[in-house]
């Protein structure tokens, strides 16, 4: 399930001292869910995506973006 | 945090629903052992038959309860359609139907000369049994080839 949709959650799970759980569970979602996100093993649904992004406070694009071709 | 708890038990119970799958074609397996093994062989086959079919209800049973009861207490608002477990679940659930159209599609020129003198059984069994593997199979080694150490860069506290 290996995805080309890059992300940077790990990044901003540092910034904000936050661990896969606490996220997991302020976007609703296990924290399987988030850990695969994160290794790019799973692509999420729009609907987290713009969860992970309005819980961090930043544009969709900030966070998953595309691998330059 | 009782979304984030609505969500773990969704992805335990397509996680028990998965290995209750997979007991299931056990039992199939053993009933369709049945039809080629000596008669008294049948009576242990009919008792792992059993045993197998508790399990799965072991299995199954309490995490559907609990999730059931977590959800209504939510309100029904989770949906799980979202999760890894869910996608994971899903792309098990069209291997399986790949599976056992190919089986069904090849089983009339192949194997049918084969077998022709096994009774109906046998087939309606071995055929539930690889859709009920297909899916198994395809669920764990999904599970097993996505498996990363995912604590080990996690921020606790």
């Amino acid at each position: 399930m290996a995805s080309q949709l890059r992300n940077r959650i790990r990044v901003f799970r540092a910034e904000h001292r936050l661990s896969q759980a606490e996220l997991a569970a302020a976007v609703g979602v296990s924290r399987k869910t988030i850990s695969t996100i994160e290794g790019e093993k799973f692509i999420p649904s729009t609907v987290i995506a713009l969860k992970i992004a309005r819980y961090f406070d930043v544009p969709v694009e900030a966070i998953f973006s595309l691998p330059i071709e | 945090m009782t979304e984030h708890t609505v969500a773990q038990q969704a992805e335990r119970l397509l996680l028990r629903t998965a290995m209750g799958v997979l007991c299931m074609s056990l039992v199939y397996s053993a009933e369709a052992l049945g039809y080629l093994v000596d008669v008294q062989y049948q009576s242990l086959l009919d008792g792992t038959q059993t045993g197998l079919s508790i399990l799965a209800t072991l299995i199954v049973l309490p995490g559907f309860v609990r999730f059931a009861r977590l959800r209504k207490a939510e309100g029904g608002q989770h949906c799980d359609a979202d999760s890894y477990m869910g996608s994971v679940f899903q792309r098990a659930c069209v291997v399986a139907f790949s599976v056992t159209f190919w089986v069904l599609v090849l089983h009339e020129p192949v194997f049918k000369s084969l077998t022709a003198t096994l009774p109906v059984g046998f087939y309606l069994n071995s055929l539930l049994v690889i859709s009920l593997g297909a899916f198994s199979a395809s669920f764990f080694m999904t599970l097993w080839r996505d498996r990363q150490d995912d604590d080990a860069l996690d921020l606790e506290g």
